[in-house]
């Protein structure tokens, strides 16, 4: 049996592909215009040795108060595979546990925990990989959906609203 | 004067109702008379923290809310003196601001990786990025009257600790007093870090915060992982630093001297005081 000649596929080759820092970058304007300014995103990148990461921060301005949303790891020079670090993968349990539990109820969750942070493949529960650019954006993607996502940019808008007095956006604080 | 207290309460998982742990935090808090708590690995229920720290002059103890279930911080002070400025994404470091009379500073508490699963290479390379961070907040808040407590995971001799991309913490007040130093080209400002002066034996209190003894060449046994940093804005106004060795009634120390793991943690807390200085006061 014949075996055709290797080729490059498209789906691994890609002439515009951008850098993980690029696509945390492109995304900076939009919250800040969906929210007129109660919420601002921004990316800050830290170069620590060999590795460079990327954080992509939300911002609520009239809160004074920042979180980074996800992190975003690699080496210097080889930009894919790309490790992210964010708590939008963690599954609701893992996440949000304070109130008391039964004591049963307390020792599964400990137990689920306890697998959930040992991860997989030398990730921990809230870290995943990607390849390439195609799959950073998913993963980002996910974050940007989760649940966990949602709750905050409710919470910090809900928030923010609270302090201006005001349940309606107030337009661009800054 | 106040007072912080931090401790690495080491709960795998949440304790039964009335545990030791609690019990002990609170004869700490009443002993000491802390203002302001920070824990890590405390499994607990904030309002079962809550409800078992003393009331001191009609005042209660809330925890001031943060995205991080890593580390816990509670406080009496009003409802406005502690708020929060920024979460990590990963919940190992918490920056507030605190403004209460004559005090305004910020207030960062870590919790970073353990040695179990990272190098100290790795672990000089987070704490370079934990550093970054805590410079933005100053710059946010366009000062840097900052403490940094917690559980570094990291002696204070490490890379992390020292190097100037680093906490950049020094063991002389002197050489932070100098405030930065340019290493090639760029600015990196000092941490005073007294917990230097704590280790071994001719000092008085434990050796260190934490013991570890493994069958292997090289071993350290006492650890000082749990420090407090402070910037040069506030070594005058800093008072005591201590390692905790007893709730006030009883010894957090087993027979041998090292940390009590079984009545309450495998590290020790640690409590440091800040004196009000004039010019802290912001006009």
């Amino acid at each position: 049996m014949s075996v055709g000649t290797p080729s490059w596929s498209e789906a691994t080759i890609r002439p515009d592909a951008q850098t993980p820092g690029t696509v945390l970058h492109d995304l900076e304007p939009s919250l800040n215009e969906k929210t007129k300014g109660i919420l601002q995103t921004q990316v800050t990148t830290t170069f620590a040795g060999e590795m460079v990461e990327h954080h992509l921060d939300l911002i609520a301005p009239r809160l004074e108060y920042r979180i980074t949303l996800l992190a975003a790891r690699h080496t210097k020079d080889l930009v894919y595979p790309v490790i992210i670090q964010s708590r939008g993968f963690l599954p609701i349990d893992t996440r949000t546990r304070v109130v008391p539990l039964s004591l049963s109820a307390a020792k599964l969750a400990s137990i689920m925990q306890k697998l959930a942070e040992k991860g997989i493949g030398g990730l921990d529960a809230d870290e995943q990989e990607a390849a390439s650019e195609d799959e950073f954006r998913r993963l980002v993607q996910q974050v940007l959906d989760s649940p966990y996502t949602i709750s905050l940019t409710h919470s910090l808008i809900a928030r923010s609203n609270e302090k201006s007095g005001n349940g309606a956006p107030q337009g661009n604080p800054q | 004067m106040l007072s912080f207290l931090f401790w690495n309460l080491n709960l795998p998982e949440e304790p039964a109702f009335n545990s030791n742990i609690e019990n002990r935090l609170a004869r700490i808090v009443a002993a000491e008379n802390v203002d302001i708590i920070a824990l890590a690995e405390a499994r607990l229920p904030p309002e079962r923290i809550q409800s078992a720290l003393p009331k001191t002059a009609g005042h209660s103890f809330r925890h001031v809310e943060s995205a991080s279930e890593r580390l816990r911080v509670l406080t009496r002070l009003p409802v406005h003196a502690l708020v929060p400025r920024y979460d990590s994404s990963d919940g190992r470091l918490v920056i507030m601001g605190v403004k209460h009379k004559k005090w305004e500073l910020l207030f960062a508490v870590v919790h970073l990786q353990s040695k179990q699963h990272w190098s100290e290479r790795d672990q000089a390379a987070q704490a370079t990025i934990q550093a970054r961070e805590i410079v933005r907040q100053e710059e946010a808040a366009g000062h840097a009257r900052t403490m940094v407590i917690g559980d570094f995971n990291m002696n204070p001799f490490e890379s992390g600790m020292v190097d100037a991309t680093g906490f950049h913490a020094v063991m002389s007040r002197r050489v932070a007093s100098s405030d930065q130093r340019k290493v090639a080209g760029s600015d990196y400002r000092f941490f005073y870090n007294p917990m230097w002066g704590l280790f071994g034996d001719r000092t008085a209190g434990p050796p260190g915060t934490f013991y570890y003894s493994a069958s292997r060449p090289g071993e350290y046994f006492w650890h000082m992982f749990d420090q407090v940093l402070v910037r040069p804005e506030l070594i005058d106004s800093l008072g005591e630093v201590r390692i905790l060795a007893s709730d006030g009634t009883e010894t957090l120390l087993t027979e041998s001297g090292h940390p009590d793991k079984a009545a309450g943690s495998d590290h020790l807390p640690i409590l440091c005081r800040l004196k009000a200085l004039r010019k802290q006061v912001k006009k």
